[in-house]
């Protein structure tokens, strides 16, 4: 009888826990991951991170985001192979930092791809050292949020933002 | 009046996107009982757990009710997950293409893939029974995403030419705020700078505050080497730009932005 009841809270758990790993709070919310995460980079409140893309600003709008990235870009001789497309997605603090960074590789027919070594953690680099974002402002309080990028690259040249 | 004529539009076409009467299925049949669980997820706010949970038991219970696809790939394609969401709506496609292909051509369009867009939007304009569609905020038709990604894959003719049967065949009426402006931006592109001119104009009848339509109309003038006009239109885009409350063009394909205003101002000068 006692492992039956056992088994009745086993199967329970483990539904519960497949239910859980299935989907976040909300589609997008990104939890620390030790290997990726810089530890400093703190939500202010993690409970209440935006998704509104929108609202999160570059100092001279996108305009002014692709010319940093383009300053901090560097075409290496290996990224050539690359043809295709990078998603960075990221969250900004209310402290206005860069955290969480996600990146999802794509072919050009939006197939997913790989890219060739360094091109990643170059990205990821560019985009953590950008520091003109502006945090979520929504009726009149601060918040985090989430937002993403799209870099095409042709040849390992960065063509448009 | 043309902004609140927009605004009731742009509700109609919002309600476009809403699902269909459940009643429309038999009673009993899977896409009915996924039908009224999409209505369910719909109640919760859009891609929360709760939501994702509830198409998951629509598509479970009724794997060809394509709506509950659809609605499920939304949030994904809104924050960055590409692969996911079109994995999703794919399904959808499979089932009603018709219903489903411009909605992926937009969010080719929206990650920047102008070949692939243009694919799903030829394939949808060929399918029997195509009709008009507005991309999902209600900024514009379908048709002239197609003509801007023509323009953004270097093919503007193409481009001007898509747009120009829009426009056309569309009356006055039923033209959506930015049209003109779209069409006159890829006539002075292409250097057709008095075509270009003559759309700012008929543009400014239907809307007179975007920044973007004065700065195009600037760089028509100026290639007529009309530097008079073209300093006043200039002028008058920056006027507008610095406006907090300007409007502001969803989808405009080719963005203006202050920095740009501002040299041609400079270059006016210098020259």
């Amino acid at each position: 009888m006692r492992f039956i009841i056992f088994l009745i809270l086993l199967c329970g758990c483990a539904d519960s826990d497949s239910k859980r790993i299935l989907y976040p709070d909300q589609i997008g919310d990104t939890i620390f991951d030790a290997e990726l995460d810089d530890p400093n980079f703190q939500f202010c409140n993690a409970e209440q991170v935006l998704h509104k893309r929108n609202l999160i600003k570059y100092q001279n709008g996108t305009k002014g985001l692709e010319k940093d990235i383009r300053k901090k870009y560097i075409a290496k001789q290996e990224f050539q192979a690359f043809s295709g497309y990078i998603i960075v997605r990221f969250a900004i603090n209310c402290n206005n930092q860069i955290g969480r960074l996600r990146l999802e590789i794509l072919d050009n027919n939006f197939k997913s791809t790989s890219a060739p070594d360094g091109l990643e953690t170059h990205i990821r680099d560019s985009f953590s050292s950008l520091n003109a974002w502006q945090h979520p402002v929504y009726k009149d309080q601060d918040y985090d949020g989430y937002s993403f990028y799209t870099l095409k690259f042709t040849n390992g040249k960065l063509e448009l933002i | 009046m043309k902004q609140i004529i927009f605004m009731i539009f742009l509700l109609c076409s919002l309600t476009c996107f809403t699902q269909p009467n459940c009643y429309i299925y038999p009673e009993g049949s899977g896409e009915r009982k996924a039908c009224e669980l999409s209505y369910k997820a719909i109640e919760y706010p859009q891609g929360s757990r709760a939501s994702q949970e509830l198409f998951d038991k629509a598509i479970a219970i009724g794997p060809k009710y394509a709506w509950a696809y659809y609605e499920k790939s939304v949030p994904y394609f809104k924050r960055g997950f590409l692969s996911k969401g079109l994995q999703i709506l794919n399904k959808a496609i499979a089932l009603e293409p018709r219903e489903y292909l411009c909605y992926r051509a937009y969010w080719y369009w929206q990650y920047k893939n102008y070949r692939l867009c243009i694919n799903d939007l030829e394939r949808y304009y060929k399918l029997p029974k195509a009709y008009l569609q507005q991309t999902p905020g209600g900024d514009k038709d379908m048709k002239l995403i197609l003509g801007l990604a023509y323009a953004k894959q270097g093919n503007i003719n193409k481009g001007i030419e898509v747009i120009e049967e829009f426009v056309t065949n569309t009356s006055e009426d039923d033209i959506n705020l930015t049209d003109y402006h779209t069409l006159g931006l890829l006539y002075t592109l292409n250097e057709q700078y008095a075509e270009g001119i003559s759309m700012f104009k008929k543009q400014l009848r239907v809307n007179a505050d975007i920044p973007d339509t004065y700065y195009y109309m600037g760089l028509a003038y100026k290639g007529l080497s009309n530097r008079t006009e073209a300093k006043i239109k200039f002028d008058m885009a920056l006027i507008k730009i610095l406006d907090e409350s300007r409007f502001k063009i969803a989808n405009p394909g080719f963005r203006v932005y202050e920095s740009d205003i501002r040299e041609e101002l400079k270059s006016l000068k210098l020259n």
